[in-house]
């Protein structure tokens, strides 16, 4: 492999893995705007999707299509669900409080993933087989071009539900002024529930697709989380655009470093990244120091 | 007649465009109790923010005492005598009502963790002056019977009261008072001006923002009207009574 | 006589933990309530952070093998002496906490929390990764038991005495903190950021020493686990023991002294009497971490003091009828 090839291998193993943290830090982003909560358990959404896909498609033997309709409607319910057992209940949680429950959510979902699918990783088909495409001298596979797929149909449709549905609208209301939302007729209950789902269902559906490449555990959701947060962060909390250029950065540092520095400190490099970041310049790459008013998609 | 203690020169705030405050320039004469009105949204509650260092002003100067303030940090200004409460009663909810009150002290004492850590003798006195010290701030706003009440517990009239008992305990030369009256009803209203009262008796200088024009009347020596960020008018009470300026912009809000 | 009413409960406690070795002889049951010490040792430190300033770590198991394992390289590599080494332990944490704690703390809320979640986790990397310096995921073995010149301690009952007798020398210690000016400084973060620096309490300034603080406690207690134990791998400081040190604070209440002893017995004591508790510890971890904060957010030790005045109000109203 020539040098050229090996940085285009680099930088699509890069893009691969930073759109899975794209949309892991879209999902925090989803939730934080509309309630500023950062939610410790938006990694175990992803496991669960992909858990639960790999269960459907293997145990319960369905097609590949409705199994994916159906993984995604379980993860949104278990995401809804959460919101109406956990947050809801609470009167004016503080912060701390709200921490506390989220990640008491994150290790309830890891603890029952590991009684009911075991401590062993499992795999998924990809979705259209795993002949490798040459492109300048890499080998790209499939399910890598699907990965880049999904997350700019993701992206494109937050944009469209955003900027162009009322549901949508309303929850950008709700991120710049909750009071305000409230006194206009907007149900501030509902849409911090509808946050959850959709955060949820789109940490589903990147565990799905994300799966087949590198295999999922019960435990991958706090590293995934992590990083998804420093690409929320890096990005801007609350900036959806700059939630997915942030991701895709940190996926293609995290690739050139465990190629051309050592694979063994690859989970470090995106660690290290968000305390460079929260020392150097908090409101990430993308956020201005009044970052709430940048907080549309 | 006295010196000004504070004075705000050309004061500009701007949050994203819109401006909140706008070259306001204005002086507090020492002893006095100054009110500042205008109607909802002209910046008072953001010109109290930035008098106590909350936020730090885009332009102009504040000087405490001919003393240069502006861009110090919120606790230092506390420090150097600028008391204030919080439109919404920022009590702390998780202490009693004196622990609240003993937190005020903590400018004008000095044990840090270590000293405290192990209760060496000053610490000690030191603890025993703020009790006393915080008891007697208790006793003026007349809280001295809930004391020993968890501070979350107490009516908002109450919680008004212990703020004020709160920034008293810190000694302040300036006491900033944001819309003290609000939640109070006409009782406590009238206890409250007989407390702002008292506050001034003991030289402390009074800023007070607040809606409830018949209490701002009442006590204030002078008033300062601002809307939209800018200033439209200072003066005594009876002054800004006859000013059509004003006399315009609060018909204009109610029409 | 001021003495013994301040100090009644904690009089008590130590005429309990006094009694203890004479009725029970069974050095299982003596090890179980040296690790309760440990624990309620560096819990402490965490509480003084969660229950009184309202922050929370998520990365205090890696100040605890910060403490672990410099003691354990320093000793058992370098022959170092032990108090050098517990000290040396104990400043390195105190040093990586304030790199920590200064960005992470000037921001709100979340940040300390991932954060230190993201440190935990480096530092889990860094012990796997580094092989000849930490003996990767294998750890440190043969760590010198802990000794005073020529004093061993090198059974359990006097491990016992000493790490409570630790223990209650940082609880006098912590008790004079929270009691006092900082303490109730402390506590005013909690209430309200802003009216704290209101009051003048330099509020980036206090969050950071708490943190450090509370790092510096849960070295201690990673030296003393080093020495009891006498081996540590990376296993013993993941996240999951963060978790747990956030259960138990949460367990015993948040923002109360006794409720670091309270929180580390029943969760230390618990798993050992439940075998299966091994497959379900992290389910039942977050069911009592969210079954805690949802019902129960004081603790039980709040808990206990509520249904304690209940009792009384109750026989008071038999009294008067």
């Amino acid at each position: 492999m020539t040098l050229s090839s090996q940085i285009v291998q680099f930088l699509f193993t890069g893009i691969t893995i930073g759109s899975i943290y794209a949309m892991v830090g879209l999902g925090f982003n989803i939730i934080y705007n509309s309630t500023g909560i950062i939610n410790f358990a938006q990694g175990e959404f992803v496991m669960l999707g992909g858990m639960v896909m790999v269960w459907l498609t293997t145990m319960v033997n369905l097609p590949m299509p409705l199994a994916f309709i159906l993984t995604v409607a379980i993860v949104t319910v278990i995401g809804a669900l959460f919101e109406r057992l956990a947050i809801y209940p609470l009167k004016k949680p503080s912060v701390l409080i709200l921490i506390i429950i989220t990640l008491a959510g994150s290790i309830i979902f890891k603890g029952s993933a590991m009684l009911i699918w075991g401590k062993e990783t499992h795999t998924l088909p990809h979705i259209s087989g795993e002949e490798p495409i040459e492109f300048m001298g890499a080998t790209i596979l499939p399910q890598t071009l699907w990965i880049i797929a999904v997350l700019a149909v993701i992206v494109t449709l937050l944009a469209v539900f955003f900027n162009f549905t009322m549901v949508g609208k309303a929850m950008r209301a709700c991120s710049v002024n909750p009071t305000a939302a409230s006194l206009v007729g907007i149900n501030v209950r509902r849409i911090v529930l509808l946050s959850f789902a959709l955060s949820a269902g789109i940490g589903a559906v990147a565990g799905i697709v994300f799966t087949p490449m590198v295999l999922m555990e019960y435990d991958r959701g706090a590293m995934l989380a992590l990083k998804g947060f420093c690409a929320a962060v890096l990005g801007g909390l609350g900036n959806g655009v700059g939630a997915v250029v942030a991701g895709l950065l940190i996926g293609i540092l995290e690739s050139f470093g465990a190629g051309f520095i050592s694979s063994g400190y690859k989970d470090g490099i995106a660690l290290l990244i968000l305390l460079i970041v929260l020392i150097i310049k908090p409101s990430g790459l993308f956020g201005v120091s009044e970052a709430s008013k940048l907080k549309e998609f | 007649m006295p010196d000004a203690i504070l004075k705000a020169a050309d004061i500009t705030k701007e949050f994203g465009g819109i401006t909140a405050l706008k070259d306001l320039s204005f002086a507090v004469q020492e002893g006095a109790i100054h009110a500042i009105i205008g109607p909802n949204g002209a910046g008072k509650t953001t010109l109290i923010n930035v008098l106590s260092g909350f936020l730090p002003p885009d332009t102009g100067t504040i000087s405490l005492n001919n003393q240069v303030i502006t861009g110090q940090k919120s606790h230092d200004i506390a420090k150097l005598g600028i008391g204030r409460t919080f439109q919404n009663a920022e009590i702390f909810g998780n202490m009693s009502v004196l622990e609240n009150v003993m937190v005020g002290r903590h400018t004008r004492t000095s044990a840090g963790l270590f000293s405290s850590a192990l209760t060496l003798p000053r610490a000690r006195r030191e603890e025993k002056q703020i009790r006393d010290h915080a008891l007697s701030c208790l006793e003026t706003v007349g809280l001295l019977d809930l004391a020993a009440v968890a501070a979350a517990s107490i009516p908002i009239g109450n919680q008004r009261l212990l703020e004020v008992a709160r920034a008293l305990a810190s000694e302040p030369r300036v006491l900033l008072l944001d819309e003290p009256a609000a939640g109070l009803n006409t009782q406590e209203t009238r206890m409250l001006a007989e407390l702002i009262r008292s506050i001034q008796q003991r030289g402390i200088t009074v800023i007070i923002v607040e809606h409830d024009m018949e209490l701002v009347m009442d006590i204030s020596d002078d008033i300062l009207v601002i809307n939209f960020g800018e200033k439209i008018a200072v003066g005594s009470p009876a002054e800004i009574q006859a000013n059509p300026e004003v006399i315009a912009v609060y018909l204009g809000e109610e029409g | 006589m001021r003495f013994v009413r301040n100090y009644s409960s904690l009089l008590l406690f130590v005429l309990l933990l006094a009694g203890i070795p004479f009725f029970v002889e069974d050095p299982y049951f003596l090890s179980i309530l040296v690790f309760v010490g440990i624990y309620s040792i560096a819990t402490m430190g965490l509480n003084l952070l969660m229950g009184y300033a309202g922050q929370i770590s998520l990365g205090h198991a890696a100040f605890y093998a910060i403490g672990a394992y410099t003691s354990g390289i320093l000793t058992s590599q370098y022959n170092v002496n032990f108090f050098l080494s517990g000290g040396c332990a104990i400043a390195l944490a105190v040093v990586v906490a304030y790199i920590i704690g200064i960005p992470c703390l000037r921001l709100k809320g979340h940040y300390l929390a991932m954060g230190t979640l993201a440190f935990g986790e480096i530092v889990y990397i860094f012990l796997n990764a580094t092989v000849d310096f930490t003996g990767g995921p294998s750890g440190i073995a043969a760590i010198p038991e802990f000794r005073v010149g020529e004093f061993f301690f090198d059974s359990d009952l006097k491990f016992y005495i000493l790490v409570w007798c630790i223990f209650i020398l940082l609880f006098v210690v912590t008790r004079n903190i929270v009691h006092s000016r900082m303490g109730r400084a402390l506590r005013s973060l909690h209430g309200s950021e802003q009216a704290a620096s209101a009051m003048g309490v330099n509020v980036a300034d206090l969050k950071v020493k708490v943190f450090v603080l509370s790092a510096a406690y849960a070295a201690l207690a990673g030296v003393l686990y080093a020495h009891f134990v006498t081996f540590i791998s990376p296993q013993t400081s993941d996240l999951m023991f963060s978790i747990r040190l956030v259960t138990m604070v949460v367990v015993g209440g948040m923002g109360h002294l006794w409720g670091c002893v309270l929180g580390s017995a029943i969760l230390t004591v618990l798993p050992e009497m439940l075998s299966y508790f091994e497959d379900y510890d992290m389910l039942i971890y977050g069911c009592i971490l969210l079954g805690m904060v949802m019902f129960l957010p004081g603790g039980l030790t709040r808990g206990a003091e509520m249904l304690y005045a209940k009792c009384v109000k109750k026989a008071g109203k038999r009294g008067d009828a």
